[in-house]
């Protein structure tokens, strides 16, 4: 409610005394944060939308072939997880870990083979398919 | 929400808290030296660093809890908070949980700033510039968007825009007060 706002219709009551300059320019100094914070609220949805929307559409290239990798526990197994996204992620540092992947015909087992510094890797998987390069993303 | 949703978004929370984080800082700084940008009172910029800093803990909160409920890591709910004991990339995701923590205990004191007094209360924010530090290295080393130009873009103006903070709020302590005669 700004009360410096001096609208048609509107009578001050007797004794109101309009505020000195320090209180407007507090008044001023609230408004300014109100309007930032939320302008900064609405640009960080805005933001993290365009964000994830943007990873979830760029993919990298391996991810033409529906594969997934889940990381891989101390022992180095994974299991192999179906939710039929086109990424392909390999999260495991181990240098050779036998992995299980799941494409859309079925399920076939593999082994990946991922550097531990860990952006990237190749993977091969069984029953014939074709090998799959991908990355850690 | 599928479980990739969830990887996605962690990520991109993570990158947006990044900027929010820095911003934060910069407000910081600036509400410290005074040096507010336009016809900004000193006051307003303090309380813009208060509110964004909340927002700053919800972007957090969501940023965590993605990455936790992404199936397809292991982080872990203790991980969040216990440094190093992430399986999945144990020293970025450590890095990330130091931050946690310094900026949990930044946080925490500035709520109970009335009651630690002005000394406790002005010590402990001096963690913050250890907490931005360790986000930064987080998101250097648990990221692999670098490779998108935009991400790097904003990873580097970030650094710059604190960098430059840190370097002024240097040169104001460095500058003797002047007296009036």
């Amino acid at each position: 409610m700004d009360h410096e706002d001096e609208r048609p219709g509107r009578v001050r009551l007797p004794g109101y005394e309009s505020p000195g300059p320090a209180a407007s320019s507090r008044g001023d100094g609230v408004r300014r944060v109100r309007r930032a914070g939320n302008w900064t609220a609405a640009a960080l949805i805005a933001g993290v939308a365009a964000a994830s929307g943007y990873f979830a559409h760029h993919q990298p290239p391996a991810a033409s072939v529906a594969t997934q990798a889940r990381p891989a526990s101390a022992s180095g197994q994974a299991a192999a997880s179906g939710h039929g996204t086109t990424a392909a992620r390999l999260h495991s540092s181990s240098g050779s870990a036998p992995v299980v992947t799941s494409g859309g015909s079925g399920v076939a087992v593999g082994s990946a083979v991922g550097s531990a510094a860990g952006p990237a890797g190749t993977g091969s998987a069984g029953g014939g398919a074709a090998s799959v390069a991908w990355r850690d993303n | 929400m599928g479980a990739a949703d969830l990887w996605f978004l962690s990520r991109g929370s993570g990158l947006v808290l990044l900027v929010l984080f820095s911003i934060v800082v910069v407000l910081g700084v600036a509400t410290r030296t005074g040096s507010a940008p336009g016809r900004w009172p000193r006051f307003a910029v303090a309380e813009l660093h208060r509110t964004l800093s909340l927002f700053a803990v919800s972007l957090l909160a969501l940023h965590v809890v993605t990455a936790i409920l992404d199936p397809f890591v292991t982080i872990g709910w203790a991980a969040s908070v216990l440094p190093f004991a992430s399986p999945y990339r144990t020293v970025a995701i450590g890095l990330g949980a130091l931050a946690v923590d310094v900026a949990g205990a930044v946080l925490v004191s500035s709520l109970l700033r009335q009651r630690l007094g002005q000394r406790t209360w002005r010590a402990v924010h001096w963690l913050a510039y250890l907490a931005w530090p360790l986000a930064f290295l987080h998101s250097l080393t648990a990221g692999n968007d670098l490779g998108i130009w935009w991400v790097t873009l904003t990873e580097v103006g970030s650094a710059v825009a604190v960098a430059t903070a840190v370097l002024a709020r240097l040169f104001s302590r460095a500058q003797p007060a002047v007296r009036p005669s």
